[in-house]
């Protein structure tokens, strides 16, 4: 089963279709915003200064997306396959020939277009809350970070997805995700993280695309790469990081239709 | 009245029959274990600042802060998320007009439900939260736990009726998401993870309304300095009071649109 262009743009507008007529993904903007200056107060409170820091607390609030972020992509994206499956719409896709890439690809799009948008807004109003300016320092390198961070968070999400479906409690393993993913790729800053976690955020492939994002944002270099390396790892990670995606799921596909459920 | 407490009993067994089949209790303290190690990662890496913060907050580990208040919030968010599932499972099922039809009060099943969580928080709290203090202040404060313990089991009955109000709104806007942003809003404006005064005053007035930041100054006054003052547990008892009236409004409202309709519309997540 090949992956046609026509699944993924269905794939795509009936995700986009779902997202945007949905009240949910309206309610998410307002509770990520909170989220998000939650988790600036939370991290900074052990040194209240660090809120007076105009760099420090944009630095914090990209470090609260990043976990919004995957968390966001773990829970729609990673979990399509679950949810296509508690539907039954699963059956309905696979036995009209459809992919599995397709349809978890599609999501990912939507999911990444909305993480981009609405965790771009969270950080303006959780900077602005806490009497910051927010700025972007290098526009080009902030965007490019910002799309290969929502594509290796998509990849990651299409092994997990493939992961998930033959789990009896998926929940379980998102939740752990979730906070493992963020934790290891530089929610902590580099500079002020524990010995052994410097040394997982230096192999975490999520890393450096987050790293990318936030020195484009706010010019700060935490983790101890130069531009050049930097550029390569994230854009490697990325490709990397599909391919196992497209093909776990392509495992995942031919293991259903082996056994037919 | 003595039926109405056979019926509370056997509508708790099943509840801590069925939370027990299920197997993910273990799975659930797993993973708040694991959550409290991410705080304290992050809240120990972070470069401290003891004498700003105490100012701040009249307290001077910022650590051990975070993790007195912890179980509050956890709790919180649990009832909160628990309650609206529990409510919007039931009206997917179609029990909410079965039970409505039934002579059965179903707030002696709610009842049942809130104490089966109450029963798993306790042990939740002994299990965990106790070590992890015993472990960041030392041995000396292991006496203030029983304190704390009362602090939180006082605290839970609000926190409980929250949840039940929310879940009850969050069913008639027929979404899950609701509850969420509901979380988010607990998490971040009731001064459980940090002091409210760096939020300004009119936040720190409209999260005072809440039981969250009274619940979390009781028991972490109980974890520092081993006791309840008296006019907390007066604040505790009024919120106990309100809350428990709050819910029980709502959800005659919901039971009487559900009689007088005939049939409740399950709501779809």
């Amino acid at each position: 089963m090949k992956l046609r262009f026509n699944d993924l743009e269905a794939a795509f507008w009936a995700s986009w279709k779902v997202f945007v007529g949905d009240l949910a993904p309206r309610l998410w903007l307002l509770s990520n915003t909170f989220w998000s200056i939650g988790l600036v107060a939370m991290i900074t409170v052990h040194s209240p200064s660090l809120l007076t820091d105009r760099v420090m607390v944009q630095s914090v609030a990209w470090s609260a997306a990043l976990f919004m972020g995957t968390s966001s992509m773990l829970w729609l994206v990673g979990h399509a396959l679950v949810d296509a499956r508690e539907t039954g719409l699963m059956h309905v896709h696979m036995s009209s020939g459809g992919s599995l890439f397709g349809f978890v690809a599609g999501k990912a799009m939507v999911v990444g277009l909305y993480n981009i948008v609405s965790l771009t807004v969270v950080v303006v109003f959780t900077t602005l809350l806490f009497g910051a300016v927010p700025s972007i320092m290098n526009p080009p390198l902030w965007i490019l970070g910002f799309l290969l961070l929502q594509v290796v968070s998509a990849g990651i999400s299409g092994v997990f997805a493939t992961l998930l479906i033959w789990l009896k409690r998926p929940w379980v393993a998102t939740n752990f995700m979730q906070f493992l993913l963020p934790v290891s790729s530089g929610m902590i800053p580099y500079t002020i993280a524990p010995q052994p976690l410097k040394l997982v955020m230096l192999y975490s492939p999520v890393s450096y695309p987050f790293e990318l994002l936030r020195r484009g944002a706010t010019g700060l270099e935490l983790l101890p790469v130069d531009w050049g390396e930097l550029l390569l790892v994230s854009v490697v990670a990325t490709f990397a990081l599909v391919f196992a995606g497209a093909l776990a799921l392509r495992w995942g596909e031919k293991k259903i239709l082996a056994r037919g459920t | 009245m003595s039926s109405s407490l056979s019926k509370f009993l056997a509508a708790m067994e099943v509840e801590l029959k069925e939370v027990w089949r299920s197997g993910e209790l273990i799975f659930v303290f797993v993973l708040l274990y694991f959550l409290q190690g991410v705080f304290a990662l992050i809240g120990l890496s972070m470069p401290k600042e003891e004498d700003l913060f105490l100012r701040l907050s009249g307290y001077r580990d910022s650590v051990l802060y975070q993790l007195a208040g912890l179980p509050v919030l956890m709790v919180s968010l649990v009832f909160v998320g628990s309650m609206t599932e529990y409510l919007m499972l039931m009206g997917r099922r179609g029990l909410v007009e079965v039970i409505a039809t039934t002579p059965t009060d179903r707030r002696i099943q709610l009842a049942a439900h809130s104490t089966s969580l109450t029963v798993v928080t306790v042990v939740y709290y002994l299990s965990l939260t106790a070590p992890s203090i015993a472990l960041r202040s030392g041995l000396q404060r292991l006496g203030n736990l029983l304190p704390a313990l009362l602090a939180l089991a006082l605290g839970l009955l609000p926190l409980l009726f929250l949840g039940f109000t929310i879940a009850n709104i969050a069913l008639r806007f027929r979404a899950w998401a609701f509850s969420e942003l509901v979380n988010s809003l607990i998490f971040t404006f009731t001064g459980i993870l940090y002091p409210l005064v760096i939020f300004p005053p009119l936040v720190q007035a409209i999260s005072r309304l809440l039981p969250h930041p009274h619940v979390a100054e009781a028991v972490r006054a109980a974890v520092y300095y081993g006791l309840v003052a008296p006019a907390q547990s007066w604040v505790l008892m009024l919120m106990i009071l309100g809350y428990g009236v709050l819910a029980s409004i709502l959800y005659s409202s919901l039971e009487r649109g559900i009689r007088r309709r005939g049939a409740y519309e399950a709501p779809v997540q």
